[in-house]
């Protein structure tokens, strides 16, 4: 009996211990020093492969060798990014990250983030400071410290127009509409008048991309047109900042709205979820707000679209103009939606930016993108030509630096496709001198609006939903400023949104003295 | 047996196959649209519908699959993780279950207890990220099964099958003298065969779809698991769908047949799963407790 | 033998000789000790090791401080997550989207089982469940989308069907607060049916054949057996996967509702966890999130505790 007691403990004790087996091992970290720089970072764009032919090729040019961990989809990528850096041994030296706001300030807050201002104006030909203007750096600008500089830098800041169905326009004659009457006539046509020619009352005047939940952006064309964006934060005529919502000026958008809405000219799954690719290649949008991309020939909606009605044409217009002549687009937020840091990990965090500095290159670029000349793309008539598919350029890697790489251009944008980017940042910046850039659009620095955020959004959408598709009337938008003044300390927001567009115009001003002083490169 | 059928059970019986029919059909509706989807030109199936028949045909996304060399490696970790995480869990959770089913063991309730408790409440990703390093197990095929292989839930309907079996039979064993683990592994065990049968296509179909393990765990992305390596080509679908617009340049953007692809790597990494089930299938044969309890 | 053990310690009445029978029990079923201990062994590691974890709960949780340098804030997450303006109505709907799931979703499988069950053509039968276990393996982000092609007001399939006979205007499914939550009962059934009947067929596969045998010779017709005979076998199967259910009660289906819902329908359709998920993206409230995680596993356990005790005390077999 003795013996088997004992037998069974031994057993406990050996299954036990194989489980922490290895537990002892100590992690032998080669040293050995070469001169090569090791750097891990982590990447989100790009066809994500590992130990590719670009990995080991940018290494060379670089030399340094490069550790890239693959960030997975969007829906997890947070859940690795925090795994990786609260983990001291996985931490990576170069961090890409977007949105985590919160977890930023508490990587800042545990030292694990490194300034970059000292160490971007060591390198040797400064890259990155030669592109990031003051603009771009001061909303990551706090306290005299830079601990993320934004990455993917669009340029010209705008990025959506109103597009048009020009084949439509011409088959009913009727112009291009230019203010708000003329948009709503068109769409009105384009409902009613069969502009496919299939016989069937089955087009929409206007429609837009939900994704899940309604993107006020859809609706651009008619907001801008009276002044303000619903979920944006803007200067108000009377001085204060302002939730675009919750001004007189949208009140009279809604019914706009409400009343296209109501003659069906708005093509209803812009409220319950959509893939406005698939209504567009479908024929059965007229006019909608979107991507400036789908101008492009090589676009995968515009060649659907192509693919399904062969004369189809999609023309990008001005922005509409209100009742008293403003007209814009919708403006993207200054900086980026995404950007690198430098972290503790990093042993000689100087080196790695030298690195990151000598990746923002023109060559460095062309290699990203294309790969080596001669063996991936050839040079015809001034122009780049791919020499290998689709395919081969993922299985190379090219492409992994995608949104982390921001040097100068390399290529020529096709001649209508720059001047609608050129336009479009000048119809953009109407709105931009109301809609207050820098930290508004990082919302944590307003915690009275961070608390009720939610609440806001939620009653903010459905009330607006209501009322454009005429469940609920006009007065349960009264309602809802009622009680975003009430309920939700709407003044208090307003106070502190206030506050802080005065207090960052001054602190710019500051900034950009130290900028032009220390961090400008001629 | 020739025992006459009334009229009532006759059209039941023609009412019930017509209505599994019906079933049938709505029921592979789904998988045909995807097998539809991704055997469609990608700018045709772009303007979406129901996808009855594919628009204009092509092979040209199960190609790329094929070629897709991280689709082979998904395909042995997957492979790998399944089974030995379907086999260890079976296992362990019908060598549990069998105690627990013992109405007079000391410490029984305790037991039961002490598991049903992390049914519900966990110490999340963190603690467990730190065990498995701790354990030298990230970046290893453990990481993928071996937390996941038992799970409470398993055990318990194991446990209620197990008091199905007369206990005659085991008394009968015991009297010949047969100790606890006799009677188990050999009359508790060939017994219970469909509902291990079960137990293990559910731990199998569970790990063949987990992708977020292989997310969190691993770093060589050599070892993703197939599922891992799906999910990514679908989410870079819809961040293709997202984001574009951002950078504009004059090229083929690849975006238009992301979504063919993504509906025919649904079905390259569907259709080795779905085999399993016809081979679970035979342990459902009726009268198989019986009729081993009288052979 | 323990019987009689049991009544010799208990005219004793010793410590003791108690402590020693105990340890006589144990030696007896040594062997069962020796079946549960790798299952016990795990339990301990992956489970209990990583108990600590569920603390964040009370504390104002830094992933990068550590779970145990955090703060504590005692039930402060708890009072905030109630305090939310909109835990009454997301609490509300989840219990409705919830019961509604099991009412219709929980006897769908156990019917469907019941008529596979009597096929007689057994090929025929095989084939079925292969085919109605097909949903299962299309996950929610595909069936959205087929959902969408077939129920949108512009050009779905269904949709498409009404104007044609009813000549009526189109229905739109997503949009309308009166019929979003049957569709995501009707949804849910329709992709879970088949993979619900697996674990149904396996405990039919256990019912001795001879009693159907002996009932249909003294008369019983096919609907009497079903209901004494093949009803009454799968019962324990049936009572388990209900007690264990209810412990879902508030996991209303995170997933299939955030694909489908949208702002026509939250105010119908918004649960715990879509709400908390919400809060977590916009205002990074994420220690709600631990707390509804917490708040939900208490309720579960206390939930099937309960019926478990019920169940056994109405002479039911409970789970344990």
């Amino acid at each position: 009996m003795n013996r088997k007691k004992i037998l069974c403990l031994l057993l406990i004790v050996s299954l036990i211990s194989s489980f922490f087996a290895g537990c002892n091992k100590k992690e032998t970290t080669s040293s050995n020093s070469t001169e090569k720089i090791k750097i891990s970072m982590t990447l989100m764009g790009g066809p994500k492969k590992p130990n590719t032919w670009f990995q080991e090729e940018l290494g060379k040019r670089l030399n340094a060798e490069f550790d890239f961990i693959m960030l997975p989809g969007w829906e997890e990528k947070n859940v690795k990014t925090n795994l990786l850096m609260q983990d001291k041994d996985k931490m990576p030296d170069v961090l890409w990250f977007n949105g985590m706001g919160k977890e930023y300030k508490q990587w800042v807050e545990a030292g694990l983030l490194v300034d970059l201002i000292p160490l971007l104006k060591n390198t040797k030909d400064k890259n990155i400071l030669k592109k990031l203007t003051a603009e771009m750096l001061f909303p990551y600008y706090k306290d005299g410290k830079l601990y993320r500089i934004p990455t993917d830098i669009g340029g010209n800041g705008c990025c959506m127009t109103t597009y048009v169905r020009k084949d439509w326009l011409d088959k009913l004659g009727l112009e291009v509409p230019k203010t708000v009457d003329d948009f709503i006539k068109v769409a009105r046509a384009f409902t009613k008048n069969d502009p496919d020619g299939n016989g069937k009352n089955d087009t929409y005047g206007f429609g837009g991309q939900n994704s899940g939940s309604v993107d006020w952006r859809a609706f651009s064309p008619i907001f801008y047109a009276y002044g303000y964006a619903p979920d944006f934060f803007g200067m108000y005529k009377d001085g204060t900042v302002k939730l675009g919502a919750t001004v007189p000026e949208t009140r009279k958008a809604l019914i706009v709205l409400r009343d296209m809405y109501k003659e069906g000219l708005i093509e209803p799954t812009i409220f319950t979820g959509n893939d406005i690719g698939q209504l567009i290649s479908k024929n059965k949008i007229g006019m909608f707000y979107s991507w400036q991309s789908f101008y492009n020939p090589e676009d995968g909606t515009n060649k659907a679209l192509k693919a399904n009605v062969p004369n189809a044409e999609l023309l990008p217009i001005d922005p509409i103009k209100g009742p008293e002549g403003f007209s814009a687009d919708y403006p993207e937020p200054p900086g980026s939606w995404c950007y690198i840091s430098v972290t503790s990990h990093a042993k000689d965090p100087q080196a790695v930016v030298n690195v990151l500095d000598k990746m923002m290159t023109k060559e460095i670029g062309l290699l990203n993108e294309y790969g080596e000349e001669g063996k991936h793309y050839k040079i015809e008539n001034g122009k780049i030509v791919r020499t290998i598919s689709e395919e081969e350029k993922n299985n190379l890697g090219l492409g992994s630096l995608g949104w982390i790489w921001f040097g100068p251009k390399f290529i020529e944008d096709p001649p209508q496709i720059a001047k609608l980017a050129e336009d479009r940042a000048k119809s953009a910046n109407a709105a931009r001198d109301r809609i207050h850039h820098f930290s508004l659009s990082i919302r944590e620095n307003m915690p009275t609006y961070m608390k009720h955020a939610t609440e806001i959004d939620d009653m903010m959408n459905e009330i607006f939903v209501g009322v454009i598709t005429g469940q609920k009337d006009i007065s349960e938008y009264d309602k809802f400023v009622n009680a975003y003044y009430n309920k939700f300390e709407g003044h208090q927001i307003e106070k502190e949104a206030t506050e802080l567009y005065n207090k960052e115009k001054v602190e710019f001003e500051k900034f950009k003295e130290f900028y032009d002083k220390e961090l400008k490169v001629q | 047996m020739a025992i006459k059928e009334s009229k009532g059970e006759r059209i039941f019986h023609v009412v019930n196959v017509i209505l599994m029919i019906i079933l049938m059909i709505l029921m592979i509706y789904p998988f045909w649209y995807v097998i539809m989807y991704s055997l469609s030109k990608p700018e045709l199936a772009m303007s979406g519908g129901a996808f009855l028949k594919p628009k204009g045909f092509t092979l040209d996304a199960y190609k790329m699959v094929f070629r897709n060399r991280s689709i082979l490696y998904g395909l042995k970790t997957s492979l790998i993780v399944t089974i030995g995480g379907a086999g260890i869990g079976t296992l362990v959770s019908a060598m549990t279950a069998y105690p627990l089913s013992k109405k007079d063991m000391p410490g029984k309730k305790i037991f039961t207890y002490l598991f049903l408790f992390t049914m519900f409440f966990g110490g999340g990703l963190v603690p467990e990220y730190l065990l498995l390093k701790k354990l030298h197990m990230l970046d290893t095929y453990w990481a993928l099964f071996l937390p996941g292989c038992i799970s409470v839930w398993n055990i318990l309907v194991i446990k209620n099958f197990y008091k199905g079996i007369p206990d005659s039979l085991e008394e009968s064993a015991k009297i010949d003298g047969a100790s606890d683990l006799t009677v188990f592994f050999k009359i508790i065990l060939p017994l219970s065969k469909p509902i291990l049968a079960t137990i293990a296509l559910f731990l199998a179909v569970g790990f063949w779809n987990d992708f977020f393990g292989s997310i969190v765990y691993i770093f060589d992305k050599d070892k993703w698991s197939l599922q891992a390596v799906l999910r990514e080509i679908i989410t870079n679908t819809q961040e293709a769908m997202t984001r574009q617009g951002i950078t504009i340049r004059n090229e083929n953007s690849s975006n238009v047949s992301q979504k063919t692809l993504t509906m025919a790597t649904i079905m390259v990494t569907t259709i080795p799963i779905l085999v399993v089930y016809p081979f679970v299938q035979k342990y459902f044969v009726k009268g198989t407790m019986i009729g081993s309890v009288k052979g | 033998m323990s019987e009689v053990n049991v009544l010799v310690n208990k005219n004793i009445g010793k410590k003791k000789n108690t402590s020693k029978k105990l340890w006589t029990n144990i030696c007896k079923y040594k062997y069962l000790y020796l079946l549960i201990l790798p299952g016990f062994i795990h339990l301990l590691i992956f489970r209990y090791a990583t108990m600590y974890g569920s603390i964040i709960a009370f504390k104002d949780y830094n992933m990068f401080k550590g779970i145990f340098e955090s703060p504590w804030v005692g039930f402060q997450n708890f009072r905030d997550l109630f305090n939310t303006p909109k835990f009454p109505l997301v609490m509300k709907n989840t219990l409705i989207i919830s019961l509604l799931k099991m009412i219709f979703g929980f006897p769908a499988p156990i019917i469907l089982a019941l008529l596979l069950n009597e096929l007689k053509n057994l090929k025929f039968k095989k084939i079925t469940q292969t085919v109605v276990y097909l949903p299962h393996f299309i996950s929610w982000v595909v069936f959205a989308g087929i959902i969408r092609a077939f129920l949108n007001p512009v050009d779905g399939f269904v949709n498409e069907i009404i104007k044609v006979f009813t000549g009526g205007v189109p229905y739109d499914f997503l949009g309308s607060k009166s019929t979003f939550r049957s569709l995501l009962v009707v949804t849910d059934i329709y992709k879970g049916i088949g993979w619900g009947t697996i674990i149904y067929m396996a405990a039919l596969a256990g019912v001795d054949q001879e009693l159907y045998e002996a009932a249909t010779i003294d008369g019983a017709n096919l609907f009497q057996r079903m209901f004494y005979i093949t009803l009454p076998s799968i019962k324990p199967v049936i009572m388990t996967l209900f007690i264990l259910g209810l412990g879902g009660i508030l996991n209303a289906g995170f997933e299939q509702i955030f694909l489908l819902y949208n702002d026509m329908v939250l105010p119908v359709a918004d649960i715990i966890d879509t709400y908390i998920y919400r809060k977590g993206i916009k205002e990074a409230a994420y220690s709600l999130g631990a707390a509804a995680g917490m708040f939900k596993s208490v309720i579960a356990l206390v939930l099937v505790i309960i019926t478990n005790k019920i169940a056994n005390k109405i002479g039911e077999e409970g789970v344990w």
